[in-house]
């Protein structure tokens, strides 16, 4: 999910604005792709031609995971009772991955993305349905960025976004049971 | 090597495209003989005919489950959606339109109601922390597919759950 900051409100487009969430970026199997896993062996894959930007991945997910942890304040603030609680728990899992993307940022040499001072969400919440419609747009983005991040070639990460792509899709059921898709951050 | 953003359709269709070539590739080395002992297996068609076996297999275990009403129909079509995709990337798209569920066979001898809905709730954990390993050695595209299954299938361990 990447909102934007909130110094550009007017890019704020709505409710579940496909403009503010961050999509995956899938990447396209080219022609060479399975003639170079076969000529390369089982490893192929930290060599492919097609893989994505680590570090740019990397930034993303980051990015991401700032703006969720923004959002997941906003939603605690604007709930109650067990979606209250659902959402604390998300905000500490949110803040446990940033910090963690951060160190892996970090212990590649480059630079880790600091979090703006404000978002601009697509909806502010004034109930409780209002939270939780902001709790799974957070998700959705968070899912996007980490399919995004299981194409790059280091196995390490493509584990990291694998089970960062379950938890988001679990939470999100958690906050509404729902399964809106059978391929979650592709369709 | 630069990022390629594309849509989900042109995922598929890249997957599909990537799959013709390994496709072709494969029914080009066939006349030759058997490979050569040198010669590395594609791990991507490798692990494609694994899943597609699995989730072949998962079918068929919800049509031997007990469950009230037609509750586990949605959790059965979203494992046909995975296996229709599967199967587009090995073949390259050329996969006959026949229905995933048709051509899973239950387990022979098993029948409706043998299977438990925590028998499908262990399945689903077992597959979904089986993926992260699965994609350590596959094509970027295939990791991407892999992973969003895998969430998938976590949910519907959570599903399942509310279900008993």
């Amino acid at each position: 999910m990447r909102y934007e900051p909130a110094r550009d409100p007017a890019r704020a487009t709505g409710r579940h604005p496909g403009g503010a969430t961050l999509r995956a970026a899938a990447v396209q199997t080219g022609p060479a792709d399975g003639a170079t896993a076969a000529a390369t062996g089982p490893h192929s894959a930290t060599t492919g031609p097609h893989s994505i930007d680590e570090a740019k991945a990397l930034d993303k997910a980051l990015a991401a995971e700032h703006a969720a942890v923004y959002a997941y304040g906003v939603v605690a603030a604007r709930s109650k009772g067990r979606t209250r609680r659902t959402a604390t728990a998300a905000f500490d899992a949110h803040r446990a991955r940033r910090d963690r993307l951060r160190g892996m940022i970090k212990s590649r040499g480059g630079t880790p993305p600091e979090a703006e001072a404000a978002y601009s969400l697509p909806v502010v919440p004034r109930s409780e349905r209002d939270a939780v419609d902001l709790a799974l747009d957070v998700e959705d983005g968070i899912t996007a960025a980490y399919i995004e991040l299981a194409a790059v070639n280091d196995p390490s990460i493509r584990e990291l976004a694998a089970l960062a792509v379950q938890e988001s899709a679990t939470r999100r059921f958690a906050f509404r049971p729902e399964i809106p898709t059978a391929l979650p951050g592709l369709q | 090597m630069r990022p390629r953003p594309f849509s989900r359709r042109a995922l598929l269709s890249g997957g599909a495209l990537g799959l013709a070539s390994v496709a072709l590739s494969g029914c080009a080395s066939e006349p030759t003989g058997p490979a050569t002992p040198s010669a590395a297996p594609d791990p991507d068609a490798a692990l494609l005919r694994e899943l597609i076996a699995e989730k072949t297999s998962v079918i068929a275990l919800y049509g031997q489950a007990r469950a009230p009403g037609d509750e586990l129909r949605p959790f059965v079509e979203r494992h046909e959606t995975h296996l229709a995709e599967l199967r587009r990337r090995l073949t390259g798209g050329t996969a006959a339109p026949s229905s995933p569920a048709a051509a899973a066979s239950p387990t022979p001898g098993g029948s409706p109601g043998e299977v438990s809905l925590s028998r499908l709730r262990d399945t689903e954990r077992r597959s979904a922390a089986e993926r992260p390993r699965q994609m350590a050695a596959v094509s970027p595209s295939l990791a991407q597919l892999i992973a969003s299954i895998g969430a998938c299938e976590a949910v519907h361990v959570s599903a399942l759950s509310r279900l008993m």
